[in-house]
């Protein structure tokens, strides 16, 4: 009987570190996948219908890229995008051969099995630092938008979160 | 108890610590994928990593969960702290019909003319990790830029270092370690150019995760 205990104890140890390493990993990769597919979006310089300028087009594929994770109360309080020169120097809208930075910074991913982080809902973040939370980001070069049909760069995000 | 003992510490132990570690590894190894194939493409279309402006936006944005280290006062060849190098190298075929050549020493020869080291240069080739292939003597470093130049710095911004100094060669089976031919010819009789990006990083297990990309 006792070593039935200590066997299930540490069984199930095993099966809830397996549970949420896939569990963060996978959300890992989905914010990774959305990030990528923005910074993509960000050097077309399109617009996506319904978005009123590039940094909401941007932040909507985002979104719709991995919605289970960046919902737009998430997104609005992690996603950052940045445009900079060909020197590094930030810059206001996308420059020819500039960089543009898409990242999601200190993602409160929420464990799947929340035993181990009680009073927090099994959210883990922590705030201003790269301790935890999820840190992903993607840039692209980014190329001046024709001038004859160059869309509001706008802002992100918005001044108050959904 | 005793049994339990033993197939506790002889085998699940070691196996969540295995699996906990391999899984680690894996993403980091995931990341850095992504980290150096954004790197290369911004390498390859002229962001120029030699400014402390480019390297604080890798340092501080797109690799800060690696923990990168800047330079410090280094533009080009790389600090000594951190657990996380990025080598930046810029090879080119030199075509013996080049008008900058005119039978010049490096003809026929894939040259090394550009290289920046990021972050922590002492990591570079070690932990079983490849070398960066290819190297530019110091005097015919420009420390500011990366590039291969002579020693004098009154050069035109086109150098001639790729074409008089054989110690940038890079050797054939050296070269194909990375890829197995340049173009020779990209027009104009001017022969082609890669760039080439390697990260190595040393993850929580004291163990190198290397990765690289071609543009």
């Amino acid at each position: 009987m006792v070593e039935a205990v200590f066997v299930t104890a540490l069984l199930l140890g095993l099966i809830w570190l397996a549970w949420n390493l896939c569990w963060v990993l996978f959300a890992k990769a989905r914010i990774q996948m959305a990030v990528n597919l923005a910074a993509r979006a960000a050097v077309t310089g399109q617009l996506q219908l319904g978005a009123a300028d590039l940094k909401n087009t941007v932040a909507k594929v985002a979104e719709n890229a991995a919605p289970e994770f960046l919902t737009p109360h998430l997104a609005c309080q992690t996603l950052n995008i940045n445009f900079y020169d060909q020197s590094g120097n930030s810059v206001s809208a996308p420059v020819n051969l500039g960089v543009v930075t898409v990242s999601v910074q200190n993602y409160p991913y929420t464990l799947l099995t929340p035993i181990f982080a009680a009073g927090k809902g099994g959210q883990v973040s922590a705030v201003g630092t790269t301790a935890a939370g999820i840190w992903v980001s993607s840039s692209r070069v980014s190329q001046a938008c024709d001038p004859l049909n160059c869309p509001a760069v706008g802002s992100w995000p918005p001044n108050t979160c959904p | 108890m005793i049994e339990f003992v033993l197939v506790s510490g002889l085998f699940w132990v070691p196996l969540i610590a295995l699996m906990a570690t391999t899984g680690f590894r894996l993403s980091r190894s995931e990341e850095l994928v992504g980290l150096v194939n954004d790197v290369s493409q911004m390498f390859a279309r002229g962001i120029d990593f030699s400014t402390a402006a480019n390297q604080t936006l890798l340092t501080g944005t797109l690799a800060a969960t690696f923990q990168m280290q800047g330079n410090g006062g280094n533009a080009v060849t790389g600090g000594t702290s951190g657990n996380m190098a990025i080598v930046l190298s810029q090879y080119f075929y030199v075509n013996s019909s080049d008008p900058s050549c005119n039978s010049c020493t490096n003809a026929s020869h894939v040259v090394l003319e550009r290289r920046i080291i990021l972050g922590n240069k002492n990591l570079v080739g070690t932990l079983g990790s490849p070398n960066s292939v290819g190297t530019i003597p110091v005097a015919n470093l420009n420390t500011t830029t990366g590039t291969c130049e002579t020693t004098d710095n009154n050069l035109p911004p086109a150098t001639t270092c790729q074409y008089t100094v054989a110690a940038v060669q890079v050797t054939t089976s050296a070269f194909n370690t990375i890829m197995t031919n340049l173009p020779t010819n990209a027009g104009g009789n001017i022969g082609g150019i890669v760039y080439f990006a390697e990260a190595y990083f040393t993850d929580i297990t004291g163990k190198m995760i290397y990765q690289r990309s071609i543009d």
